[in-house]
């Protein structure tokens, strides 16, 4: 099954939103996966937006460490591309679990988008819910 | 002060890199760092236990806590899982023969490590004039060799100006770093066609400039001896040679002494306005007039126990100017970088880290939309 591996802003407006659970519903076709840099992240914003604890409890979010040599090796390599900052580490942990795993990465960054597609990783699209439910309005307001 | 190899990183009989060599790393790493493993532990929000089982290659390391250890241990990240080039570094440091400088040895690793990346990334390819000379014999030949550079340089003669720009146009890029006390003047390491001389930004203004000709000399000499230590004396008086190839670099006998005998004047005073129209320190201007005949021993030692003063800069109505002022990058390399920040190929923080922090998140170029087909991929059915 391939996975979708999130990066923190798709989680993070899904649950400030009150609406995981459609998050869940959307991508119920694959697994889902969140690095634990990810989850960190998202924890350190709880204070100041306590729905993202919702995240932690997620039963259907898969978590993962990002500990094999090949996924440190490509983090490296994002980490050179990104930077070390905290977003970075979370951002990088997405693309090289993606990578390592032919998962699809769900980020929303620019520099990393571009990173992996010059790996070849694929890029889910960056809201799946305006993508599925309000194409139009999508393609009315690009970005 | 002898060439210093520093430690490959290459694996002996192109073995696995596995858990045991990445625990290792870390381990190597700590201990340079003069960190025990309880140390480390805590800096990392450890166990003790785990760091011991993670050194011992039979606990897993997380992208996390990678993160944290690279931090912990003032390592970039990949250090710990790129088997990189072997790293031959020649240095001089003046604090005596041998000695290393960990500020020193580190930046040299980052500055080649990260320079490597961008050239490997299509975001920088260094250009220069190909100016490869033999090795000098002796004290005579540096000096010929030194003619020869400024002859491709600077052909009018004169003070050599803005000598990181100069070093650039050689193929030299110079990084002056910010590395204190112990940090030692400088090293140079080559990757590839390009080399790479860090300077320590916080010695003296006119020795930043000496250290860099130094650095330079070990540039266009390809410095292929320093592979071989064998025989350190070699090493020493190599290092010899390059410092009278940077002094001549810098101080040219034929310019430097037509200019000292069209100067009017006390000869101290005469020293200092030469000293700040070619941009030295005062030990190596004295030396020169020395050793150019201009000066004889016992005037030699009149002037160096009397260095310049501000008061002999305002009396005289001169500013010495200060280059390789630190964190400063090489002009090229720092557009690079900034162009790649631009094209989407590097992350804010990491174009920050590139330029050493030269400037802040506030400083850099506000991005250009992306045109809208590149768009394209979030308009397409999830695969």
């Amino acid at each position: 099954m391939t996975a979708l591996v999130f990066n923190t802003s798709p989680l993070s407006h899904f649950a400030r939103a009150g609406r995981l659970a459609v998050l869940d519903r959307l991508t119920a076709a694959y697994r889902r996966v969140v690095p634990q840099a990810v989850l960190d992240e998202l924890r350190a914003g709880e204070p100041m937006h306590p729905p993202l604890a919702d995240v932690r409890n997620a039963g259907w979010l898969e978590i993962v460490a990002c500990d094999g040599l090949a996924e440190l090796r490509a983090f490296a390599h994002y980490v050179r591309v990104l930077g070390a900052g905290e977003r970075d580490i979370g951002e990088a942990s997405v693309l090289a679990w993606a990578e390592v795993n032919s998962g699809i990465a769900v980020i929303d960054e620019r520099a990393g988008t571009q990173a992996a597609q010059a790996r070849g990783v694929a890029v889910g699209p960056r809201d799946p819910l305006a993508h599925r439910e309000r194409p139009e309005r999508r393609r009315a307001a690009p970005v | 002060m002898p060439a210093i190899v520093l430690k490959s990183h290459i694996m002996p009989g192109g073995q696995q890199f596995d858990q045991q060599h990445l625990g290792q790393r870390i381990a190597d790493a700590r201990i340079e760092a003069e960190l025990t493993q309880a140390d480390l532990a805590a800096a990392i929000d450890l166990d003790r236990t785990a760091v011991v089982k993670i050194e011992a290659g039979s606990r897993r390391v997380s992208a996390v806590e990678l993160g944290r250890i690279a931090a912990a241990l003032g390592r970039p990240l990949d250090w710990f899982l790129v088997e990189g080039p072997p790293a031959v570094v020649s240095r001089r440091t003046d604090a005596g023969a041998g000695q290393r400088s960990v500020p020193l040895d580190r930046a040299v690793e980052k500055v080649a490590s990260d320079v490597e990346f961008l050239m490997e990334q299509a975001i920088f390819s260094p250009a220069a004039i190909d100016l490869r000379l033999e090795p000098p014999r002796d004290l005579p030949e540096a000096e010929r060799a030194a003619e020869r550079v400024r002859a491709a340089v600077q052909p009018d003669g004169g003070p050599l100006l803005g000598l990181g720009e100069v070093a650039e146009q050689l193929g030299v890029l110079c990084f002056a770093l910010p590395l204190g006390d112990r940090g030692g003047d400088g090293a140079y390491v080559s990757i590839g066609d390009a080399g790479v001389a860090v300077v320590n930004g916080n010695t003296e203004a006119g020795r930043r400039r000496f250290t860099l000709a130094h650095e330079i000399g070990h540039h266009v000499f390809a410095d292929e001896y320093s592979t071989d230590l064998s025989v350190a004396d070699v090493g020493s008086e190599m290092e010899r040679r390059i410092n009278g190839f940077a002094v001549h670099l810098l101080l040219p006998r034929g310019s430097f002494t037509e200019r000292w005998r069209m100067l009017s004047g006390e000869p101290r005073e005469k020293a200092i306005r030469l000293g700040v129209e070619y941009r030295v320190s005062w030990s190596a201007l004295c030396s020169q007039l020395k050793s150019l005949g201009l000066a004889s021993e016992a005037e030699h030692q009149v002037l160096l126990a009397r260095p310049p003063t501000r008061a002999d800069y305002l009396e005289l109505g001169m500013g010495f100017v200060e280059e390789l002022h630190p964190p400063s990058v090489p002009r090229s390399y720092a557009r690079a970088v900034l162009g790649g920040y631009r094209a989407g190929k590097l992350g804010a923080n990491r174009t920050i880290d590139l330029l050493w922090g030269s400037i802040t998140k506030e400083d850099l170029p506000e991005l250009v939309a992306l045109p809208i087909e590149a768009y394209q991929r979030e308009f397409d059915p999830l695969p």
